[in-house]
């Protein structure tokens, strides 16, 4: 049977960048002068789990990785070891790589060749610099064939037929190999098997050997693995003997403690053998990890596997259906612990296995509380997989659509029914009125399967301010705040981007050096705080750091440089705002961490983007404080109606500042007869919609309506006829059937089933600006 | 028969008639997705007058063009009767206004006539062909480069053809 | 036919593999995802073969083998650990676990099912 692996590559990708973050987050938040054993356990299983599925699913070039990875990871856990700094990030650096190489198996670009090599000589260095004990990790030769010491080979060359069989050919084969390697010629061509087998100490690579052999056989036929270190297996002699075992069936005859001669791993050539258990033979996972005792037929095959003999259960393969009440006999685990008795290696009181399983069971306190998040994480992890589906976007996306239909559906039937007669209607508007519940219900849930909670960007937080803390020389600590808080999906990939933009200003231009800030009487590590919590229906992101804040003078005087109008009396909050204009910087240092002031203005256009905005609050010496307001969700969008000339406009909340009606007095006709209305002080320009979209609305100001909405290009108040109300409405593409609209962002379906269109507010005014500023100069 | 000009789509040789005015017209009924009713349009800001605006089809915004208008018509009405077409032009939905939908006829290549250089208010470029059936003239109209060209102003850029074109 | 093979581990991929490999071929499988909700499931159900990751959150794979040879529908059952670990430390403490046998990852399906036929048919 043969099974398509493929099937099952998503769900491993899925679970190791599962595995990739987490182990990030443990490295991050372990300790280096006191690491919890719990924490390096957890990294280590990760590693090890991410090499398991690897080598299962054929990733082999992440097996190498995570193998070197595990190496050093698991003597810090056995405490071989002392955790030190440089190690964790030679980790972070070998998840970076993982990561890289994840990605490419899931169709991106290659993984770096030279920073695979670069992090596994430094895991290797690493651990072998510590202990001269330490055996230096095989690296596969195509990420690091430089760097591996002489490592033994195991090579099985199958050579055509026309040169197996000429044993000169042979002879040259071999010297060309000698010139890189020690050989070892296990077994020459034969016309029973036309296999070449060599064990090969070199240090040349995997690619380098098949080269040197290019003129004899094709890469495909060859194989290169591992060689166990030492050839030779030992067995036990200091068990019971045959005796111990009476009923196994002669015929096989697997004991364990059989004196037989050792069998090296040369002779495994059959792939297989079975293998006994001796201490000290170390197998390396590739390798044939089964020995077969000298004149045992062939009963087991493969390599990899092994049964023990006489082990519980085991006999079953061996004698078949007869023999049950020996089966039980041997294998009561009783039988077994007097053996394990003898082994140095069973810790475990033998003949209470069940007690030390017990243990972990009854008293799950230790368990949990020790292992703290780790612990959560994993629980997370495993009833994620074993409770959720994936489900494609898109699929969500149709589901939103249709929930969307349905809503206006209902609003429709809603409306018909006003006009039945409430009595003889009884039931009908009963079922209506159920009806609107179940699709507001609805709704809402369907909506909750695009949220996902924002700490899916906070997680990457904190490696990007260790790393940049590092390279600052500062001192950071994070800390995060309402990581549950839910987001919609498409708003979470676009977020993340500005974010790590405040966050590096914070850094870079916020938090102060340990030295300014012990000076200033301040702890000298910084913090910066990540925040994000739920207000009405928008979603407030704070990036707050306790750095110097932002410096008045400095901004204003660089306002001033850039030709800004502003003045020295102008409300703090608005100075902040100036840094958002493009190409303001007012870094003393333009440093390579956040750049030479393109930024803040891209973060606002960003942020805007997605019908959010941004505030800014400093104080000096205190720190600063980012807001960030996003809709819950991108496609829904909270909008003010206003009607128009007979339409219907939706104007995005987040723009909207105050609706007022308009005096005659207020309103300034100017150069051009543009308009320009008084409001609170400010003159602000005055735009019709009707005028800005064809349509016949009021002329008369007075009887309409003015709304003051805020875009990134001022404020401006938009004239309309009425106001209708306000309500969250599904945006829809107008692109799709047609074409864009200037001054139109996209458009709606009203409860009524007509179609409404959203204001690009942007738009508008911009439109409008340039009208006045036209007939300005007519 | 040879017709350069068109946009080489098989056909399925069954065509949806419709009048525009005095004048009868057929489209490939593979393009026609269905027929609707004139109600509930919302105007689009800074159209050209031929572009009616959006309509609500189960929740698809789609535009509306009055032919009618297009093609200097006078004498219209929008009432009962008036008819919607709704077309699928590449991945595009579209509606079209006509005054009336008759039939759905049969029509073979060979039942085609190349159109006059003048005579009807359609430009010969989306004009496959003329047919005659039951003593009637019928204008056969390559409705996807009729909707896509520029003229229409119903996609971006207009002259990028949104199927196969020749 | 019809037997039944539990399989525990930690990782949805390999857990995915062996039961699509195992129900393939006509065994019933039941999955577990740690060494803790394995030897629930082993109550639950007793298994003809339990397949067992070793290391796994909550309780590894050496610890449910020695809690499941406790019980007495699991004393004679063969078990098998799949194990990245082949050293031999690994494999002493398999079998003073009271472990059949043991199989090394990385392992294809082809691997599993001749193993699994030889230990259960």
């Amino acid at each position: 049977m043969s099974i398509d692996m493929s099937q099952f590559y998503q769900v491993f990708f899925e679970e190791t960048s599962e595995h990739l973050a987490n182990m990030e987050n443990l490295l991050l938040s372990l300790d280096v002068d006191d690491p919890s054993l719990e924490d390096l356990n957890a990294v280590f299983r990760a590693a090890h789990s991410i090499k398991g599925g690897s080598g299962t699913f054929g990733f082999t070039d992440m097996t190498s990785v995570t193998h070197v990875l595990e190496s050093l990871l698991d003597r810090l856990r056995k405490e071989e070891l002392a955790l030190r700094a440089d190690m964790v990030d030679a980790f972070l650096a070998a998840g970076d790589v993982l990561r890289a190489q994840l990605e490419h198996h899931q169709g991106g670009p290659e993984a770096d060749a030279d920073e695979i090599e670069t992090v596994c000589a430094r895991l290797n260095q690493l651990a072998a610099g510590e202990s001269a004990a330490a055996t230096p990790a095989p690296v596969a030769a195509a990420s690091a064939p430089t760097a591996t010491p002489a490592r033994k080979i195991r090579l099985e060359c199958t050579l055509p037929p026309n040169i197996a069989g000429v044993a000169e050919v042979i002879d040259n084969l071999l010297d060309a190999l000698r010139d890189i390697a020690a050989v070892d010629v296990k077994q020459r061509p034969n016309p029973a098997d036309t296999r070449l087998i060599l064990v090969l100490t070199t240090q040349a690579g995997d690619s380098e050997l098949k080269d040197s052999l290019a003129f004899y056989s094709a890469p495909e036929g060859i194989s290169i693995q591992p060689e166990a270190e030492e050839e030779a297996y030992g067995f036990f002699d200091d068990l019971p003997s045959e005796a111990a075992s009476p009923t196994v069936d002669d015929s096989y005859g697997f004991f364990v403690d059989l004196p037989n001669e050792p069998v090296s791993a040369a002779e495994e050539d059959d792939g297989f053998g079975l293998f006994d258990d001796a201490p000290g033979v170390p197998i390396e996972p590739a390798q044939q990890a089964f020995v077969l005792p000298g004149d045992s037929p062939a009963a087991i095959e493969g390599p990899g596997y092994g049964i023990y003999v006489d082990a519980p259960g085991g006999l079953g393969l061996f004698d078949g259906a007869p023999g049950a009440e020996h089966v039980l006999g041997i294998g009561a685990p009783g039988l077994f612990s007097g053996k394990a008795k003898s082994e140095a290696e069973a810790t475990e009181t033998p003949g209470e296995p069940v007690s030390v399983g017990r243990r972990l069971i009854d008293n799950p306190s230790i368990e949990t509380a020790k292992a703290g998040r780790r612990d959560s994480d994993k629980a997370v992890t495993a009833t994620n997989t074993d409770t959720s589906i994936r489900v494609a976007v898109e699929k969500v996306d149709q589901l939103i659509n249709l929930v969307g239909e349905l809503v206006i559906t209902q609003a429709m039937l809603a409306e018909a029914a006003n006009n039945l007669d409430p009595v003889l209607a009884e039931k009908l508007l009963a079922g209506i009125d159920l009806l609107s519940r179940n699709t507001r219900d609805m709704q809402e849930s369907v909506m909750s399967i695009r949220m996902l909670p924002m700490s899916m960007v906070f997680s990457r937080f904190p490696r990007v301010v260790r790393d940049l803390a590092g390279k600052l020389n500062k001192q950071v600590e994070i800390k995060t705040i309402g990581d549950n808080t839910e987001l919609d999906k498409g708003l979470i990939e676009k977020i993340t981007d500005p974010m790590t933009h405040l966050v590096r200003n914070s850094l870079d231009h916020g938090i102060e050096t340990p030295e300014k800030r012990i000076a200033a009487g301040k702890n000298p590590k910084g913090t910066l705080t990540l925040k994000a919590s739920h207000q009405g229906g928008s979603v407030v992101i704070e990036v707050i750091d306790d750095g110097g804040g932002l410096n008045r003078a400095r901004i204003l005087e660089k306002a001033k440089e850039k030709g800004l109008p502003v003045s020295d009396n102008m409300a703090d909050f608005d100075v902040w705002q100036l840094i958002f204009a493009p190409g303001f910087s007012t870094a003393d240092v333009v440093t390579d961490v956040s750049g030479r002031g393109v930024g803040m203005d891209v973060v606002k256009r960003n942020i805007e983007g997605l019908g959010g905005r941004v505030e800014l609050e400093s104080s000096p010496g205190f720190g600063t404080r980012t807001v960030i307001r996003l809709p819950l969700t991108l496609a829904i969008l909270d909008g003010m109606s206003v009607g128009v000339g007979g339409e219907t406009f939706i104007v995005p909340i987040t723009t909207v500042i105050e609706s007022l009606q308009p005096k005659m007095d207020d309103i300034r006709t100017m150069a051009g007869d543009s308009r320009m209305v008084h409001v609170r002080g400010e003159y602000l320009p005055l735009i019709s919609l009707a005028e800005a979209f064809g349509l016949d609305g009021f002329d008369d100001i007075t009887k309409g309506l003015l709304v003051v909405v805020e875009a990134e290009e001022g404020k401006a108040a938009l004239f309309v006829d009425e106001l209708l109300g306000q309500q969250q409405v599904v945006i829809k593409s107008l692109e799709a059937n047609y074409r864009k609209v200037p001054g139109i962002s996209g458009a709606t379906i009203m409860g009524d089933g007509r179609v409404a269109m959203i204001v690009d507010v942007s738009a508008v005014t911009r439109m409008g600006l340039s009208n006045i500023k036209r007939r300005q100069a007519a | 028969m040879d017709y350069p000009e068109t946009s080489g789509i098989a056909t399925s040789g069954e065509y949806l008639t419709f009048t525009l005015g005095a004048e009868e017209y057929a489209i490939d009924i593979l393009k026609v997705q269905e027929i609707r009713g004139y109600d509930a349009v919302t105007k689009i800001a800074n159209a050209p007058p031929f572009i009616k605006g959006v309509i609500n089809l189960r929740g698809v915004i789609v535009p509306l063009v009055d032919l009618r208008i297009k093609f200097n018509l006078g004498n219209f009405t929008y009432d009962e009767f008036t008819v919607v077409i709704i077309l699928n032009i590449g991945k595009r939905v579209m509606g079209v206004v006509v005054d009336g939908v008759s039939d759905v006829i049969q029509l073979s290549s060979d039942n085609l006539h190349a159109a006059p250089e003048f005579g009807s208010i359609l430009d010969t470029r989306y004009i496959l062909g003329l047919g005659t059936v039951e003593e009637r003239m019928i204008i056969v109209v390559d409705i996807e480069r009729l909707m896509t060209s520029q003229e229409m102003s119903l996609v971006e850029s207009a002259g990028q053809p949104l199927a196969v074109a020749t | 036919m019809g037997k039944v093979v539990l399989t525990v581990d930690d990782s949805a991929s390999i857990r995915q593999m062996v039961a699509f490999t195992l129900k393939s071929a006509g065994y019933e499988v039941i999955e577990a995802v740690d060494g803790e909700d394995g030897l629930n499931k082993a109550k639950g159900k007793v298994a003809d073969l339990v397949l067992t990751d070793q290391n796994m959150p909550k309780m590894d794979g050496l610890t449910l083998i020695k809690s499941l040879r406790g019980l007495p529908d699991y004393r004679t059952k063969p078990i098998l650990m799949l194990t990245t670990e082949s050293g031999d430390a690994m494999k002493a403490a398999g079998r003073s676990a009271g472990a059949t046998g043991w199989l090394v990852k990385p392992f294809d399906p082809q691997k599993l099912l001749e193993v699994v036929k030889k230990v259960i048919g």
